[in-house]
């Protein structure tokens, strides 16, 4: 017995055996690999091979992240900057100051973890990472509470202390927003 | 209408392209065509490789990098923890300068002496860096063997996830065939106290 298609002369599509299915598998595997080191690679490219490429923002204008928008209030030296080991407020090492960057945030969506480890720039391209010394206004690399605590819309201040040479201190051009395109870091200057 | 005729050869050909065995020998073909092309084009070695003298800044990356202070000793002190070797410790200070714009790193070292390779014993990290602007030293120890020291070098560099170019430093410590049991003997009445944490200072 003929069915509709057979009688309308259609050939009928052979279905894919077991062998072609595993071939496509195979093939799929292969260029998931493909992207998933093409992805490692471009983003490990893209944050750790310098140089880096700033945006420099207007004096006291928001920086605006994914999740959250910051702004730079000011930035000053300081011969002391959280506290040592001992408890103790902290000195620089020899030869060296800190620089303090008072800024606040304001949340607009939850994220787990806000980052908010700001780099440091001198006007040489030269840059420094925070240092994290317990002290109770710096809450290390989370500026904002807990995604339990935050209230969205709501502005938090924080600081932040950087660890310079001494002959450097003059040079600072602002901070940069942490970025996953390091292409882009928006550079933050104090109000005028 | 009649059916296209298929020859023999056609049939065979069709038979042995969709061969298993065929596939898989082709594939084995190609990647050892693609190593054998690899190994071809890649340099001799896979890394810059520079030589430092004692006490000597020598270029490294963005700075500089310095080796100086070999020491050997039986016992490591670090904060109240001794550590005590069977053969000798070999320890080393490496102090790294970045006096260029990007931060200077040595992430990663071993110490070579007759025909051994040694890593860094677990109780000094390896790892010393300076963000720019600022010098930083820590030692380096390595656990050897007294009767093999001649010719102990060290070779520090930075290494990644993932390198682009790396640069890799190497310093012979001084230690000849002529005066390595001295060093050895040294060693035996010796202890070394290591700092608790690099010595870090802005750079002059």
């Amino acid at each position: 017995m003929s069915t509709t298609r057979e009688r309308a002369g259609v050939a009928r599509r052979p279905r894919a055996g077991p062998g072609r299915l595993r071939a496509l598998v195979g093939l799929l595997v292969v260029v998931l690999l493909v992207l998933v080191w093409l992805t490692v690679d471009i983003t490990y490219l893209s944050t750790h091979e310098p140089p880096h490429r700033y945006v420099a923002l207007a004096p006291g204008e928001l920086a605006r992240s994914r999740t959250a928008e910051f702004r730079l209030l000011s930035l000053e030296q300081t011969p002391y900057w959280g506290r040592d080991d001992e408890g103790l407020p902290a000195s620089p090492d020899p030869g060296a100051v800190w620089v303090v960057a008072q800024l606040e945030v304001t949340p607009r969506v939850h994220e787990d973890h806000l980052l908010c480890s700001f780099t440091l720039l001198s006007t040489d391209a030269r840059s420094w990472e925070s240092v994290d010394l317990g002290d109770p206004t710096a809450e290390g690399e989370s500026c904002a509470p807990d995604p339990e605590h935050v209230e969205l819309g709501t502005t938090y201040r924080f600081r932040q202390g950087f660890q310079v040479p001494a002959d450097e201190a003059a040079k600072i051009a602002g901070v940069a927003l942490p970025s996953f395109d390091a292409r882009r870091y928006q550079l933050l200057r104090p109000p005028a | 209408m009649s059916a296209p005729v298929q020859t023999r050869a056609g049939r065979g050909w069709r038979t042995v392209a969709r061969s298993r065995v065929l596939a898989a020998a082709v594939s084995v073909l190609l990647v050892a065509v693609a190593m054998i092309a690899y190994r071809l084009s890649e340099p001799r070695l896979r890394y810059d490789l520079s030589t430092a003298q004692l006490d000597q800044p020598v270029a490294f990356g963005s700075g500089r990098v310095v080796v100086s202070e070999v020491r050997t000793a039986r016992a490591l002190h670090e904060r109240d923890e001794v550590t005590t070797s069977v053969g000798l410790f070999v320890v080393v200070r490496v102090t790294v300068q970045a006096t260029g714009r990007d931060k200077v790193a040595v992430a990663d070292s071993q110490l070579q002496a007759a025909g051994r390779t040694y890593t860094p014993v677990e109780t000094t990290t390896g790892l010393v860096s300076a963000p720019p602007g600022f010098q930083s030293s820590d030692d380096i120890a390595f656990e050897v063997d007294p009767g093999g020291l001649a010719g102990a070098t060290l070779t520090v560099w930075d290494g990644g996830f993932v390198t682009r170019y790396e640069q890799r430093v190497q310093a012979p410590l001084g230690i000849t065939s002529a005066n390595a049991e001295r060093w050895a003997a040294a060693g035996r009445e010796s202890e070394v106290t290591l700092t608790s944490q690099p010595d870090t200072r802005a750079l002059p």
